[in-house]
This record gives C-alpha cells, structure tokens and sequence, in this order.
C-alpha cells in the first residue's frame, strides 16, 4: 500500500494498472494475428527511444522495431503466403498475415507497478503459450508451446492513453506441444553430430541497434537467468530503471516527439 | 469519446471490471467442477429481457436463448455423463477432469456502466474415463470472449463464445493429425460432436486459415454503450468482407 499517495492518486494509478493489463493482452491476440502495424501504431510510442528486445539483442527507436515488428515478419506471411499459394488454392485473396502462424503468447503471473506521478507503469509477465497453423507449405499441421518471461515498460502519451515504450523478450524453451522433450533434445544434439538444429525461438533476427544475445534459451550448460528483475516501486519514469535501454532517460523525451 | 468520470464514478468503474474478471474466473473453478447448472443459475443472466438473447457460441453456431444453452449445456451433457456412467459401472464423472484456465484478459467496460466485453486466451483440456479402465484426454486451446450485462444482482454472462483453435491428443505428434477435418455435425470430433445441433447452425470460425477470420472479433475495443453490431452473440458475427474460398475449395483450375 502506497500510503504516501492520495486517495485520488490511488484511484488513478488503479485504473492504469487495469490499462497495463489491456494493453499488454491487445499486444498478445493483434501478435498472433500477425497484425504487428496494428499493434505498434495505435499500442507504441511513436518516438526514437522505444525498444523493443528480445534474445538476439535489441531494436531501438519506433522505425527500427517497425521494421523487425512489421516488415520482417511481413515479409516471411508473405514468403510463407506464396508456398502455401501453389499448395492450397483457397488461400487466394485473404491476407497473408495469420496464414503464416497463430503464435498466443498466453500471459500470466503479471506483476505491474505503476509510478507514483500515474505517468507510467512497468510490468514483468510470464508465458506458457502455443504457436500453432493448419495450413504449411510441409502440408501438416503443427503446434508448438512457447515459454517466455517478458518485462514491459509504459508510459502515458499526449493523447492520455497508456503505450508502450519498451517490451523485453526472454524465450525459455520451444518444443512441439506435449510431444517432444526439449531437455532431451539439447542433449541429443551435443551427442549426436547428426542431431537437428534447435527450432529458433523467433523468426529471424532483425536490424539492431544492440546485438545479443540478451537472454538465452534453455541449455545443458546454462544456469536460470534473471534478465528481466520484477519492477519494484518507483517515483517516476525519469528516475526508474527501463527494460531494454542500458540507460536512462525522462519520459518526456519520448513522449513530446 | 471517452466521457470524464468523478472519482466516485472511477472507483465504481475500477471495482466493475475486477467484478466481471472474477466472474470469468469463477466460471473457470465452475467448469472445473463441472457445475454447469450452477453455472447457469448463479453466474448467467436470470433477467427475462436478457435470457431470451443470451448465447453460448462456438466454431460451429450458436446455442440462443437459456432453454436452449441449458438443454445442450446441462441436459445433453447429463445424459452423456449417464450414460458414460453406466458404460462404465462407476459414479458419475468418475475419471473426468476438466479445465479450461482464462488468461490473457482484456475486459472493457462500456462507458455507460451498463454492459462490458472480455476476451481471454485458454490452454485447456478435458479427460474422460471410459469402459475399458483408461481415459480419453485432450488439449483444447481457443479464445473464450464474452458479452457481460449488469443486472440487479451484479453482473451475469450474457453472451458466451468459446473458439476452439487446437484440440488434440496428448503424447501425439499434432503434425500427424488431417490437415482438413469434417467440421459437420457427422464429424468424428469429438469437441465438434459435443456441441451438438446449435440454434443457429453456422461456421463461424474455421481453423484451417487460423485467426483470418478475426473471429470473434478481437480484442474489444472502447464503447459507448452496447449495440447487436459488436455483439458477442449471432448477431454481432461477421464474414470477412472477402470470404474467398473455404477449405478445399478452388481446386478446379486447371
């Protein structure tokens, strides 16, 4: 309990905690459509100081992560589209984008702390999600679970509305769903020179501005990893610290561009 | 446009969307127990101007009105427990289990007060004993959306859609499973079987072009006040504009 806060500051920082909660799971159900332009013009700040991460390091300012949210993955709907296209007929005239995957990042375990001005919020979440399609180009159907943590930095923008500003994306393991053992597997393929490669845990990796890795997928060598602490209270966005950014700034800098 | 609220006011919003996340919640513990009567008595619409326009929805139709939800929900599913039951000289629901976890939960409240819409994301899956000592499990994923109503007792279920998007066995490979299935009420599906002959007897959502379809329509936006148009309900379904082609169709180009 914020006791230093006002009624009426409590009140606020209430409703913009209920706000994270939207937000994020808009983010979630417009991802698995593959409608990112969706999501980063009307859930983003528009600004150079966004960023958006994930293992394979860090895309920095709205154009860039625009360019890895929505171009990139355009781009393999599209690549993924026109292998379908000489498969399934049927698939002519409808958009190419959720025919590539449905990727449901469930979330769950939401921590979010919203600053005491109510000008911002951060907030730490965890996935035990499923990506799954019907329609491939290997003609079977496939499903795949996905467990993410993912920490997720707020602000408030100059049209009152709650937007993003950062989002820090950590993959623990990808295997087929219930079907495989992703422990086995890693071991398989330290023992046997014939093993698969591992399944990426993203679709490529994008232009960035900070290379990774960031966070690293399950491994038999590798101890648990704490990349994206839970927030902790804090005053203001100036003075807290950011996932993503190896450095500080205010608020205002982002949101007046 | 957003209407400005007193602080009283925001506190009876704050408090109506923590209400209506702990009625979905609620119904997750419901389906766990599988107390669907209950369900419907304590957690669905009693008011009589809303139980002629209640919906259960699926990939498959709707199910309209209370005494239809109710003859397909509790009547139907008594029977089959009946006679799973007898079957399988064991109490009734002896080796079920059901689940169906909400996560993922955008619920907007109409900005005036009197209705709300959530959307959440299951990965579930329900067990079922049968005569020979084992039991048939399997995972269902899907969207659950729903139409919530504020009535003198608090705030009730009105429309109800679950869209299945995954539903197989556990321990086998989803990649071995038909790429197209029979989604008529002959299927061999055992979710699909389940939802029996609805109402309105329609394919709302069909998972072979995954969420193309936006169905139901996600995520709820801010409104005003609630209209047919972003019904949850039959009423509020669209078709894409362009449908195109259904599953398996368009082959005779050449």
């Amino acid at each position: 309990m914020k006791k230093h806060l006002s009624l009426s500051e409590r009140i606020r920082n209430a409703g913009v905690s209920q706000e994270v909660e939207n937000v994020k799971s808009r983010h979630a159900f417009l991802h698995a459509r593959c409608d990112g332009i969706t999501e980063m013009y009307h859930l983003w700040i528009h600004s150079d100081k966004v960023g958006w991460g994930h293992g394979f390091g860090c895309m920095v300012g709205y154009d860039q992560v625009c360019h890895g949210n929505v171009l990139d993955y355009e781009t393999m709907g599209m690549e993924n589209w026109l292998k379908l296209s000489k498969i399934y007929p049927e698939v002519s005239g409808k958009d190419f984008r959720p025919l590539m995957e449905c990727s449901v990042h469930t979330l769950a375990c939401d921590i979010i702390e919203v600053a005491d001005d109510g000008q911002s919020a951060r907030a730490t979440f965890v996935t035990p999600g499923a990506i799954n399609t019907t329609l491939s180009p290997d003609q079977e159907k496939w499903c795949h679970i996905l467990w993410e943590r993912y920490g997720s930095d707020f602000v408030i923008d100059t049209d009152g509305q709650l937007k993003y500003v950062n989002e820090h994306v950590c993959p623990d393991i990808l295997t087929d769903l219930d079907y495989r053992d992703w422990a086995a597997e890693e071991y398989e393929r330290h023992t046997d020179p014939n093993a698969p490669p591992p399944p990426p845990v993203t679709l490529g990796c994008p232009a960035l501005t900070y290379p990774g890795p960031w966070h690293k997928e399950y491994s038999l060598f590798q101890t648990p990893q704490d990349d994206i602490p839970w927030p902790e209270p804090y005053r203001t966005f100036s003075e807290s610290d950011h996932y993503n950014h190896p450095r500080h700034y205010g608020q205002e800098e982002i949101i007046k561009e | 446009m957003n209407r400005t609220f007193t602080e009283d006011e925001q506190i009876r919003r704050i408090w109506d969307i923590e209400d209506v996340k702990t009625l979905m919640y609620t119904r997750v513990f419901y389906v766990a127990s599988d107390w669907r009567d209950k369900e419907l008595k304590e957690l669905w619409v009693s008011q009589p101007e809303n139980t002629k326009t209640a919906s259960y929805g699926s990939n498959w139709g709707y199910y309209v009105g209370m005494d239809a939800i109710r003859s397909w929900y509790v009547d139907a599913h008594n029977a089959e427990l009946e006679a799973q039951s007898k079957a399988n000289g064991a109490p009734i629901n002896q080796g079920n289990l059901y689940a169906h976890p909400a996560t993922t939960g955008v619920v907007e409240l109409a900005q005036d007060g009197k209705t709300a819409k959530g959307l959440w994301y299951s990965i579930g899956q329900e067990t079922k004993a049968n005569a020979e000592g084992t039991a048939d499990a399997r995972w269902i994923l899907g969207k659950i959306a729903a139409d919530f109503i504020r009535e003198p007792d608090g705030w009730k279920i009105w429309h109800l859609v679950f869209s299945v998007d995954v539903d197989c066995q556990p321990g086998v490979d989803y990649g071995t499973y038909p790429v197209f299935e029979d989604w008529s009420a002959n299927s061999t599906n055992p979710v699909r079987r389940e939802f029996g002959v609805p109402t309105i007897e329609m394919l709302t959502h069909d998972v072979t072009f995954n969420w193309w379809d936006d169905y139901p329509p996600m995520p709820p936006k801010n409104y005003e006040t609630f209209t047919d148009d972003i019904s949850y309900g039959p009423e509020g379904h669209h078709y894409p504009a362009n449908r195109g082609f259904g599953a398996q169709e368009g082959r005779n180009y050449k």
